[in-house]
């Protein structure tokens, strides 16, 4: 485990509430250079908000979201360019070929290049054996499991420094959850790239998580490393760990 | 009430935002021109055949009613002008903005609502693109246009089935009924229509994508956006129908002319 100093991610005293329903409570952590970051909790207690803060699409009603080195919304232009999202469903546009998608982000670059971008990403994703078979396809066209790695290839593709998963395994199988988990440790850290990822997964997060933060009620119960969690008092995080022993 | 006035708020700042948004330079890669056209491709291809079958038919209606009420009179004679000025003015548009609504305006919404819920339009969101001028935009526009153009051609259909049936039904020459339009039709029916499309498919597109870039909820919620997309461009095309009805009378009252 490498972990830089500097942050990259800054939280200070946000505070979010849905119809006077507080999902982050004066929240305030940092997420340094090049570290994987676990986010945890139980549904509903702002995981998805908190990477929702990162990448400008919400902003907090009180507090402030700073990211490298921008404070949003100020920044956001500069922010999105240089950060990638990983969402729940593989989001990819219906109407767009494979080849399309993937190069969405890219398109400010001549076709040829974006045409080698795309196999680059897709090769990165172990998508290249099926290549170049799979560039002119509809999403439609491929199973749940194909789509979420298109869809990471889509992120991966304008190379950003920051990656946001959001349940990045959430529908998939045993296998294909392994796999993707393990294509989020190796991307993470070939590409040294910051990732923060939302998860139920705690297995998952013990084995690749630099560091783990565990959200309940809007507030931060427990941010440390995988060693510290896992001596952590609190019956939540016993609990997570509980069940991950009895898979 | 009050629900109804947050909801006609809440789309005229949306139009607000898309009309902004069309008049600000192409900033997704010079690709707007070739998606408003392959929206308008669609919209056309999607409401052409209707839009035929229907205008034929209602002309065809049209000069039933008129042969039958002018016979009495014996003007049959004036039903050219009669069906075209009826067409023209007032069933026209409404008929075309009610099949493009049908047509168009529940696929968009429906369409758009599926992106919002699948989170495709964040991920658009997120890859740095406007998703406003990326997808609504081209719809926007390509829904006016149809709304507009497919008006002409619906009209000529319907001029041509009201001339078969005046011709094959009542006897009536074509020739007469041909020459009979311009006395009941001229420029200002023409232009009067012409504005009644316009804002009628403003609506049809305003409402569509608004509900459907709006939908919140899974399955569920995209079927809301396709029920209320209806309800609110049926209700605010009647409203408009009548408030420029009535303001058209006025101009044409304060000018003297039909």
């Amino acid at each position: 485990m490498k972990v830089a100093a500097d942050p990259v991610i800054r939280f200070d005293s946000c505070s979010k509430a849905f119809s006077g329903r507080k999902v982050l409570d004066a929240v305030t952590f940092e997420v340094r250079r090049g570290e994987i970051l676990f986010v945890l909790g139980r549904s509903g207690m702002g995981k998805s908000v908190t990477l929702k803060h990162i990448i400008g699409m919400m902003q907090p009603d009180s507090g402030r979201v700073q990211v490298l080195g921008r404070d949003l919304p100020d920044g956001l232009q500069e922010v999105r360019r240089r950060c990638g999202m990983v969402f729940q469903q593989p989001a990819l546009i219906d109407s767009l070929t494979v080849l399309e998608n993937v190069g969405f982000g890219l398109r400010h670059l001549p076709p040829a290049e974006i045409r080698s971008r795309v196999l680059e990403v897709m090769d990165r994703v172990r998508l290249g054996d099926d290549l170049p078979g799979i560039l002119d396809k509809l999403p439609a066209a491929l199973s749940y499991g194909m789509q979420k790695r298109v869809s990471l290839a889509r992120t991966l593709a304008p190379r950003p420094e920051i990656l946001l998963f959001d349940e990045p395994t959430t529908g998939l199988d045993p296998i294909t959850t392994r796999a993707i988990n393990r294509l989020i440790e190796e991307l993470s850290r070939s590409l040294a790239v910051t990732s923060v990822v939302v998860s139920h997964d705690m297995g998952c997060a013990l084995e690749i998580a630099d560091r783990i933060l565990v959200l309940d009620e809007g507030r931060i119960l427990a941010l440390g490393t995988v060693d510290e969690i896992r001596r952590h008092p609190s019956s939540l995080i016993r609990e997570f760990l509980a069940e991950e022993l009895s898979r | 009430m009050r629900q109804a006035l947050r909801e006609l708020g809440a789309l005229i700042a949306f139009i607000g935002s898309v009309l902004k948004s069309s008049v600000r330079p192409d900033s997704i890669h010079g690709s707007r021109r070739s998606l408003v056209l392959a929206q308008m491709l669609d919209v056309y291809q999607r409401s052409l055949v209707t839009v035929l079958f229907a205008g034929f038919f209602v002309g065809a209606i049209l000069a039933l009613q008129f042969t039958a009420m002018l016979s009495v009179y014996e003007a049959r004679s004036l039903t050219g002008g009669l069906t075209a000025s009826a067409c023209i003015r007032e069933v026209g548009p409404l008929i075309i903005s009610f099949l493009l609504a049908g047509k168009v305006g529940a696929y968009t919404a429906a369409e758009l609502g599926t992106m919002r819920i699948t989170d495709q339009i964040d991920a658009i969101e997120c890859l740095g693109t406007d998703p406003l001028e990326y997808l609504v935009v081209p719809r926007f526009i390509a829904i006016v246009s149809a709304s507009v153009l497919l008006l002409v051609v619906g009209l000529m259909v319907a001029l041509l089935g009201s001339m078969l049936v005046a011709s094959l039904a009542a006897g009536v020459n074509p020739l007469q009924f041909i020459s009979g339009i311009p006395r009941f039709a001229g420029f200002e029916v023409f232009a009067a229509g012409m504005l009644k499309s316009f804002t009628y498919g403003i609506i049809v597109a305003g409402v569509s994508c608004h509900q459907g870039y709006t939908a919140r909820g899974g399955a569920l919620g995209v079927g809301r956006a396709v029920t209320w997309a209806a309800i609110y461009t049926n209700l605010y095309i009647v409203l408009a129908n009548f408030v420029l009805g009535q303001a058209l009378d006025a101009i044409a009252s304060l000018r003297g002319g039909v």
